[in-house]
This record gives structure tokens, sequence and C-alpha cells, in this order.
């Protein structure tokens, strides 16, 4: 089956490309322990999700359940969702309570959820769906097999939750709870997960102060392609599409993309695509200042930035990315820091502490990426955008 | 053809007319032939084409059967006003879905689909959201089609749906046989947003403006369509006026499908003429537009519209006297709503908004601004690019000439074609034309087009003139009086309104005195002896008002200007009222300056003066040059005024500087004596005299301080023009 170039959406079977290895890698210390996938966005982790769950089911290791839970906005629709997910493997049907069961207890859950609306009862409600799930995860940890549960976007729901209750207890009860299933030795052989999503749970759970209900994951790095495996990668797309592109000029895509995800690279080879003429290196270059030259794609960066951060933090910002525009690999703190000293001269500490706290957000909003204490912009367009437009 | 809502069109017209975006259509095409696993997003303006191609789109799937057999293209309408939950926008989808197969007359899957779309009605929102979307699912499944979700205006349904963008994304992220293929007339932060769920998910493609040669081939196959062959004679032999007319609509496709029709039409009133058309035809919808916007928005649009240029919030805010959160939030609101482009200014962290359809707001000025230049202001720039820096010239030469027929002509054309020429002399002339022209259609229309206290404050002087001259003339004309024979009131007035000296007040003043029986004097006065005529075409000027006469010159400019016009010896008596009425002498052109030395030596008397006033101005360095020039030239005759010069250059104490020039001169004639004797005039060393011939110290004596005392030298400099000029 041919590769298709596909942007912005999770890739399956066929069109997933490049990452055996990193399968592999997972799927070896899943089996031992309970991982946070961490990636800044677009790198791969759903697709990279799917395959692992291929991986196992095709290899026998485990009974792969995918499960997204951005619907979720409760800890009840949570549970619900997970345990519907285990439920509709073949193998998960065997560990779901009987129908009259689940009736009595739907019956009574039901009655607790609607009693006066979720939000308002939930002290009541809450024990109903921990009860609930404590006892069919009970059930489930009675499985001959091990079930490999991934679990996507569960960000989305903690900041769902938490906007159900400020105070934060809420979400903390939640995540405890959680925490405690992950812990319970009676899954210790039967229940692994894995948790991935577009918002980084390590930086939600710390800018909540809750790191520590979820200090039980093993925290596994997803990087972007190694260089010979993007070249593959755009070959076989080239290949795909009946495009002539020459080795050569496949290195030249991968220096355009600067950080390898196959996002960046399935970019590029979309406008090389609708590009009409032949690739050529001229014909890259014209695709190239295209894709930059998508304004309102690219300005809304630069405006984002004085909208979300204000004066004089968005001072400090423009100085650190026009600093790491300069080149592909970025910069270092000291020579951001030097770059803001015109804004901020009299305090030192305190220029480094802002600076501090402004990287912070630009590489929590997809600016930056941080990479052996130097910083780069995450993305090769946009920091061609950046010194085209905004730093010229 | 109908412009503004593509889907009235028939089926043959969008398949006839459809050209502009053909390599997009291909492009959606072909990835729906490959399984259409990516969803699309199309971004462009109002009159972009995104309903159009999302149109077309629908059709190339109908109409090619393979594609057909794999593919059903759900439209939905252009706005989906009814989505107010997640359900109601999947229930939306399966209404397109049950019409599209109505279409087809496949009435069995009809049944099945309208039962099912029943028993949801009675569930609640979660049950109807997630079984409807099932059925979508199921459906595709069951009949191995892809669903292809062709919704215009995207952002509507986003707004509609802002706590259900995870579910919305959930429903679109796995292989489930839906596709969406989205339209929106403003860029979709939720693309850009990094924390937002729709973050880089969709292939972004924006509709631009067409190129010149795109947007040629569109208006000549709508002209072909409309069996108008004229507009292609149009293309092919006035290329030039495509071209301006494309670089100011911008090139959208909605604007050249009226252009098209535009060009069709009668032509002889020009490229402004055209314009003027145009307009008229935006008329309809560009007010529908605005009348739509909520009272408080409308003010806003309103001021950053006649700004033109990209305002900032604050400047909105003053402009408006809303405070500034308000401003903000509804520059914001109308940025969401399409209506406004926010743009990053040069300054870092500095953001512009501005209208975001420019013709758009070509319209709102036109229509509303009272201030000429303001309304103006994108008809200049126009002007600019279309004819280009001598072509432009040359048209407002031939305007100045011409008397114009369109509505663009009047006032505002002249104020335009002046904003945009750079010779100064025919900027005036344009200028004079547009104040001529809203003299004559009254005050209250001059005071409320013009800006006398702001940007065209520099009209005042002019209206003021005009008004008054032609006051005067009418009031001699219409008094009673008797002359003498040789005399009328008419002829009278002319020599009033034409004298080249007389402030305008004195004129006046003249004018009063004839109409009350004074006129001995008056007529006595105006007939003095013309010694250095000024020419035609400046006494022309000044009778008209155009320009000042000399002893109401206030600015260089105008200075400037009579000199442009003035005969050759009139100068000399233009640059010394100048230079004593503008304080500022070094904005006097050297080449003024040394056009007079070199023009006619019997102005000695008034280059010398001139000299002295701009000595008296304290730039010694500018005349240096010149001052060297003449010295070397001088001859015993010049001695007078030259020494006077020279005296009242030591008064202001550059006494140093001009010994040191001496020493440099070297005189053309043959008497090199003259050096010493000038050198008496700053140092009063008697004794220096001895030395030359008795005439000559009889010469210098005649002019020196010592025999009629330093006051005279003063009033020499001060009365050195001649009685009559």
């Amino acid at each position: 089956m041919a590769l298709e170039n596909i942007i912005g959406k999770p890739v399956q079977a066929e069109n997933f490309f490049g990452r055996d290895d990193e399968v592999e890698q997972l799927r070896a210390i899943s089996e031992r322990e309970h991982v946070l996938m961490l990636a800044p966005r677009r790198v791969g982790k759903t697709s990279l999700l799917h395959a692992l769950k291929r991986h196992v089911d095709a290899t026998g290791a485990a009974i792969g359940i995918y499960v997204s839970v951005a619907t979720a906005t409760t800890e009840a629709q949570f549970v619900q969702a997970v345990l519907n997910a285990i439920y509709a493997t073949k193998h998960g049907r065997s560990l779901q309570p009987s129908l009259l069961t689940r009736a009595r207890r739907l019956g009574r859950g039901v009655k607790g959820v609607k009693g006066g609306g979720l939000e308002v009862a939930f002290e009541q409600a809450a024990p109903a769906w921990q009860d609930e799930a404590d006892r069919a995860f009970a059930v489930i940890f009675t499985s001959d097999r091990p079930l490999l549960i991934l679990i996507d976007e569960l960000p989305v729901l903690v900041l769902a939750v938490n906007k159900l209750d400020p105070t934060g207890a809420r979400v903390r009860n939640f995540l405890l709870w959680f925490r405690n299933l992950r812990q319970h030795p009676d899954g210790a052989g039967t229940l692994r997960f894995v948790f991935a999503g577009s918002i980084g749970l390590d930086n939600v759970t710390r800018r909540h102060h809750l790191t520590d209900t979820i200090n039980d994951l093993r925290l596994w790095p997803l990087g972007p392609f190694e260089r010979a495996a993007a070249h593959d990668f755009l070959s076989q797309l080239a290949t795909s599409y009946k495009l002539d592109l020459t080795p050569s000029l496949c290195g030249e895509i991968c220096d355009a993309a600067e950080w390898l995800i196959p996002f960046h690279l399935q970019v590029i080879f979309g406008a090389l695509r609708e590009h009409k003429a032949s690739p050529s290196s001229a014909i890259l270059r014209d695709v190239l200042e295209s894709l930059i030259d998508r304004q309102p794609y690219f300005s809304y960066w630069n405006e984002r930035l004085h909208d979300s951060l204000g004066a004089p933090y968005d001072a400090f910002a423009h100085a650190a990315l026009a600093t790491c525009a300069h080149g592909t690999d970025g910069a270092n703190f000291d020579k951001m820091s030097h770059a803001c000293a015109s804004i901020a001269t009299s305090d030192l500490v305190e220029r480094k502490a802002t600076l501090k706290w402004v990287l912070d957000v630009l590489v929590n909003d997809g600016y930056l990426v941080e990479i052996d204490r130097r910083w780069r912009f995450r993305s090769g367009l946009l920091r061609r955008y950046w010194r085209k437009h905004v730093t010229r | 053809m109908t412009v503004y809502n593509p889907h009235l069109q028939s089926r043959q017209e969008l398949l006839a007319t459809f050209v502009a975006r053909q390599p997009l259509l291909d492009e959606l095409v072909d990835d729906l032939r490959r399984g259409g696993k990516q969803h699309h997003l199309l971004i462009g303006d109002r009159g972009a084409g995104k309903t159009t191609l999302l149109l077309r789109l629908a059709a190339a799937i109908e109409d090619d059967k393979k594609l057909g057999r794999k593919c059903v293209a759900l439209r939905f309408p252009e706005e989906q006003y009814n989505v107010a939950r997640l359900s109601d926008f999947w229930l939306n989808a399966l209404d397109a879905l049950i019409d599209a197969l109505s279409q087809r007359g496949e009435r069995n899957q009809v049944r099945v689909l309208e039962a099912k779309i029943e028993a949801l009605e009675a569930k609640d929102e979660a049950t109807r959201t997630e079984q409807a979307i099932k059925t979508l699912q199921a459906w595709a499944k069951r009949h191995k089609r892809l669903i292809v979700l062709l919704v215009d205006n995207l952002s509507l349904v986003l707004d509609r749906l802002a706590n259900d963008h995870w579910a919305l994304r959930e429903s679109l992220s796995s292989d489930n046989g839906l596709v969406m293929i989205g339209a929106s007339a403003m860029f979709l932060h939720e693309a850009a947003d990094y924390q937002s769920p729709f973050y880089d998910f969709f292939n972004i493609h924006e509709l631009g403006p067409l190129s010149e040669v795109e947007a040629e081939r569109v208006v000549r196959s709508l002209a072909q369509r409309a069996g108008t062959p004229h507009v292609a004679k149009v293309l092919d032999e006035d290329p030039g006026r495509f071209k301006a007319l494309y670089t100011l609509t911008g090139g959208t496709p909605r604007t050249l499908a009226l252009l098209a029709g535009v060009l069709a039409l009668d032509h002889r009133g020009g490229i402004e003429g055209d314009l003027d058309r145009l307009l008229d035809q935006l008329t309809p919808y560009y007010k529908a537009r605005f009348d739509d916007l909520p009272a408080q928005s409308q003010v806003v649009v309103n001021a950053v519209a006649l700004h033109w240029h990209p305002i900032t919030a604050a400047a909105c805010q003053t402009a408006t006297r809303i405070d500034l959160n308000t401003v903000s939030a509804q520059l914001n609101r109308l940025v969401k709503s399409g209506v406004l482009a926010k743009v990053a200014l040069p300054e870092p962290s500095k953001l512009g908004f501005q209208i975001r359809e420019r013709f758009f707001n070509i319209w709102y000025m036109m229509r509303t601004s009272r201030r000429l230049r303001r309304k103006l202001v994108w008809f200049v720039e126009f002007l600019r690019i279309f004819y280009g820096e001598e072509a432009l010239r040359q048209r407002a030469e031939q305007l100045i000439h011409d008397t114009p027929t369109e509505k663009l002509d009047t006032a505002a054309k002249f104020l335009a074609f002046a904003s945009a020429v750079t010779d100064p002399s025919l900027r005036r002339q344009l200028e004079y034309r547009a104040v001529e022209k809203l003299v004559n259609e009254g005050l209250p229309a001059l005071y409320e087009q013009l800006d006398l206290e702001g940007e065209d404050q520099h009209l005042g002087p002019v209206v003021d003139r005009v008004r008054v001259l032609r006051g005067i003339r009418a009031q001699l004309r219409a008094a009673r009086i008797v002359l003498p024979r040789k005399y009328t009131t008419a002829a009278l007035a002319e020599l009033i309104m034409e004298d080249p000296v007389l402030p305008l007040a004195a004129k006046q003043v003249l004018a009063k005195a004839i109409i009350l029986g004074r006129w001995k004097k008056a007529i006595k006065l105006l007939s003095r002896k013309n010694t250095i005529p000024p020419g035609k075409q400046l006494l022309q000027s000044i009778a008209r008002g155009e320009l000042p006469s000399l002893m109401d010159i206030q600015t260089t400019d105008e200075l400037k200007q009579i000199l442009a016009q003035s005969s050759q010896r009139f100068r000399a008596l233009s640059l010394l009222f100048g230079i004593n009425r503008i304080l500022d002498s070094s904005r006097i052109l050297d080449k003024d300056l040394s056009s007079i030395i070199h023009s006619d030596t019997s102005l000695i008397f008034y280059t010398f003066s001139i000299l002295s006033a701009v000595v008296q101005h304290g730039n010694w360095p500018q005349i240096r040059p010149l001052t060297h020039a003449l010295l070397e030239r001088l001859t015993a005759e010049e001695m007078r005024p030259a020494f006077a010069f020279l005296q009242t250059c030591a008064e202001r104490g550059l006494t140093t500087q001009v010994e040191e020039l001496l020493q440099q001169v070297r005189p053309a004639s043959a008497d090199s004596s003259l050096p010493k004797i000038l050198h008496v005039a700053i140092t009063n060393d008697e004794a220096s005299l001895d030395a030359l011939a008795p005439e000559m110290r009889a010469l210098v004596a005649a002019g020196s301080p010592r025999r009629e005392g330093a006051k005279r030298v003063t009033q020499k400099r001060t009365a050195s023009r001649p009685k009559h000029w």
C-alpha cells in the first residue's frame, strides 16, 4: 500500500512509517512500567499508540486497547470510556459484569448523577463512580492476559475536571484514585497504561501542582526521525505520488524542515506535490517561500505573543525568538538573556527569571523546543517566517 | 449571472464559469480518489471563491462515475445558524446525506435514515450526538463510500461548538469514512493555536488573490459566457486599464466578475468612469453588509475605514471616543467575524487593524468620508500605480485644461491628482482647480469637504484669495460710479486683482475706495509705472488667487511658485520680497540666487539687497560663493550697492570673513584697486583711501557711512528697491 501525504490527522496501519524501534522499545518498557510519552504536538504520539496496539495484538504480547478520552469531561465519563474500550475487545467481553449487575449499578449510578446535576451533586456522585470503577477493575485484574491500555488525551480531561472545581481538590482526588489503580498489586501482572496527549500531562500536572499524582509514570520522550529515516520517508512518499525526488533533494527538504518530524516533512512534501513543476532545488525554494508567506497562519504566531503575554513579557519573547531564529541550532540561555538586556537591564536576576518563565511559555506553546540546553524553533518554516517577516 | 450567491447558479453555469481555482479543485479531487484521508481547510476573503469551489467539488464528485461510487458529497447551507450543539451539526450532516441520496433516487436508504433521525429526536444530547455519528459511519462502512463534508463557514460552526472541539476532532481523527473540506472567510485561529484541538489538523489552502494572468483568463471566460466580445477587445487593446482595475480590486474572483461586467459597458469615461460604475454595482452588497453590523461595531468600522492604513486599538479609541476595553473587544469581534484583519505593525508588539476587503474600504470612504483627501486616499495610490510618474504628469496637465464629466472629476479628482503628482507647480495648479470648483459649489461644500485645520491647511490662503478676489470683481462690476472715459469698473477690478505687489487687504481697501467714489488715488496707484514686468502668466495666477502677490508671500513654497512663473527680471524683485518675508533664508535655493546674478546686470541693486537680506538672516555661508563671484565682476558703477552690502556684513560681525574673502577676490576689470576700496567699507580705514585716485575716493565717500551716518546704510538696504517696480 502506498504511503499517503497526510497532514495533521493521526495515521493508521500502512501509513505509519519508520518508528519500528520506538514501538519495540515502548512495548518492552510498558511490560514493566506505566509510561507517559512526551513530545511536542505533531510528532506522532497518537499514531505511535495505534502502532503499539497493532504490534502487541499481532505478537500476542498483550491485548492492546486504545482509548481517547478527549470527549470525557467528568471522571465518570472517563471511567466509562476506558471500560467501554476494554469491553469492546473480544477478550474484554469476558471481563464485563453480567447484564443484570450492570443494570442495577447503572441505575444507581444514574440516579446519583442526575439528582441535582453532576457538578452540584459531586460529593454524593463521586463515591458512586469510584465504587463502580473499583468494582469493574477488580474484575479486570483477574484477566489471564495482560492488557495494555493506551490512553490518549488524558490532560484534556484533567483540565475539564479542574474547571468544574477550581480549588483543584476534585482533580487531585481523581488523579490519586487513578494512581492507586495503577499501583494496585492485583493489577501488577495484568494492567499497564501508556499515556499520550496533545497537551503534555507533565505540563498540566506541574502547573496545577499535581506532579505527585503521576510520579509513578516512566517518562519516555519521542523525538524526530533520524535523518536516514526521514530520507526513506520522503523517498517512499515520492514513489507513492510518482514524484521524482532525488536523494540530494530529499536532503534539502530535511535541511528545510530542520526538525525531522513526519508532520514537517509531510507539509513540505505536500506543497512540493501541489507545485505542478518537476521537483528541483529551485522549485523547493519557491515552495518554501510560498509556505512561509502563508501570512494568516504564521502571523497568528506573532500576534499571539502580544495577546497572550502582554508587555513586557512579549518583548522578552520577541528578543528570545529573534535570537533563536538566527540559526537552525537555536540559541543558549545566556545569548537570549543578553538579547533581553535592552528590555530590562536593571536587575539581572529578575531578567533571567523572567526569561526562564517566558521560555517555558514558548516551549509550552509550541514555538521552541529545548534540546541539550539550547532552544530552537520547533518548526523550520516558522523560524524562516520569523526571520523574514518578524525580525527583518 | 449571480455574483453574491454562487449556490443559486445553475449547474451548467457553475461548470462553465469555474475557471479561477481549477488547480486546487484538481488537487482535492485527486486526494479523494486516493481515499480522502486528509481534511482540508480553504481560507479566503469574501468573494475569493470558497463557496464556488465547494459547489464545484460536489459537482466533480457527482459527475465522475468512479469517484461518485467512492464518495458522497454532503452540501450544507452556507451558514449553519441552526447549530447550537454538536448533535445539531451531525444531524445536519445526516439531513445533507438524505438530500444527496434523494437526488440519486435512492429512496430506500432515505427512508431508513429518516427513521433513524426521527428516533434520535427524543434522546438526550450525548446519545443523539453519538448515534448520529455512528449512523453516518455505519452508512459509510456499509456502502463503502467516503462521506465528504463540505462545510462552508466552518468558523461559524466552530464558534457555536466552542465546548465541543475535542469531540468534533475525535470524530474526525480516525479512518471512519468521514472527511471534512471546510471553508472560512477568516483564518481559523484554532488551526494555528498550539493548545487547540484543531492545531495543524487541516491541510490549509489559502485562496489568495488571483494572479494577473489568472484574473485575465477569468474575465475573458466570463465575458465569453456573457456574450460580450467588447471585453476581449478592451483586454487586447487597452491592457493597462485592466491591469489598473485588477490591482485595485485585489484580484478576488467576485470583484473580477463585476469587473467583467463593467468592462462590457461603455468606457468613454476612462478608467475613473470604470471605477465609478464598479462602486455603483457594489453598493447594494456593501451597504447591506455594513447595515447588518451592530451600532457600536459600525462606529468602530467607520474609524478603521476612514483611517485607511492599519490603526492601533489606542488610535481607534481616540477616533471613536469609546473606552479602550470596549474598542479592543469590538476590534477583536470584528476580526473574528471577518470584517477586519489584524496586522503586525513594524514596531514589535504592536498590532494594527484594517478593513479586510480593501474594496469595501474604498467604497466606504467614497460613500461616507466628508473630507475629500481622506475619501480619495486610495484613488491617489491607484493613480500612481496606473499611470506611473510621467504619464501621471501628462494626465494631470490634460486634466487642468480639460473639462471632465465623470462623477469622480470635480474637486475630488483634482485633489487626488494633486496628491499623486510630484511636481509642486502642477500640484498647486491642481489644488487651485479643486478650490475653484469648491468655491463655485458654495462655502458650505468647501468647508465640509476640505479639512482646512488639518491636512488641507495650506489651502486656506488660496481659499481666502479666491473668495476675496471674486468678491472684489463682483462688487466693482456691480458698483454704479462715474469714472473717466478710459476706465471701467471691470477694468479697474482686473487691475486690482492682478497687482503683483499689493497685499490682499490693500486690494480690498482699494476696491472699497473706488466703490465709495475715491477712485482718483486708487487709479494713480494702480497705474504706476511697471519697470520690471512680472510676466503674463504670473499676473493671471495672481489675479485668479492661485498665487499670492509679493507682499502676501508666506512660505518658501509660495515664493518658489512665484519664481517659477516670474519673468527673468521679476525674479529678483520676488526674491527680495520673499527673503524679507520668509525668515529662514536657507530655504531659498542657491540656484535661485545665482540665476539672478547671471541674469541681468541692471538688477545689481536688487542682487545686493537680496544678499543683504540673507546676511540679515545670518546665512553668510550660503551667499559667500555668490558674493565672491559678484565682487570679481564688479564694475566701478556698481560700487555703491556693494559698499552698502559689505557694511551690512560688518554690522553683522562678519568683518573677518569679508576681509578673508576680499583677499581672494581677483577683479575681472582692469581696476585692481576695487578690493581696497571695498575694504574701507568694513574697516573705516580712511588712510588707505589716500592711495587711490581722487575720483575713486569721491565715489567711496559718497557711500561712506562716515559722511552719511551708519543709519543711512541700513536705510539704503531696505530702501534699495527703486520707487517704481
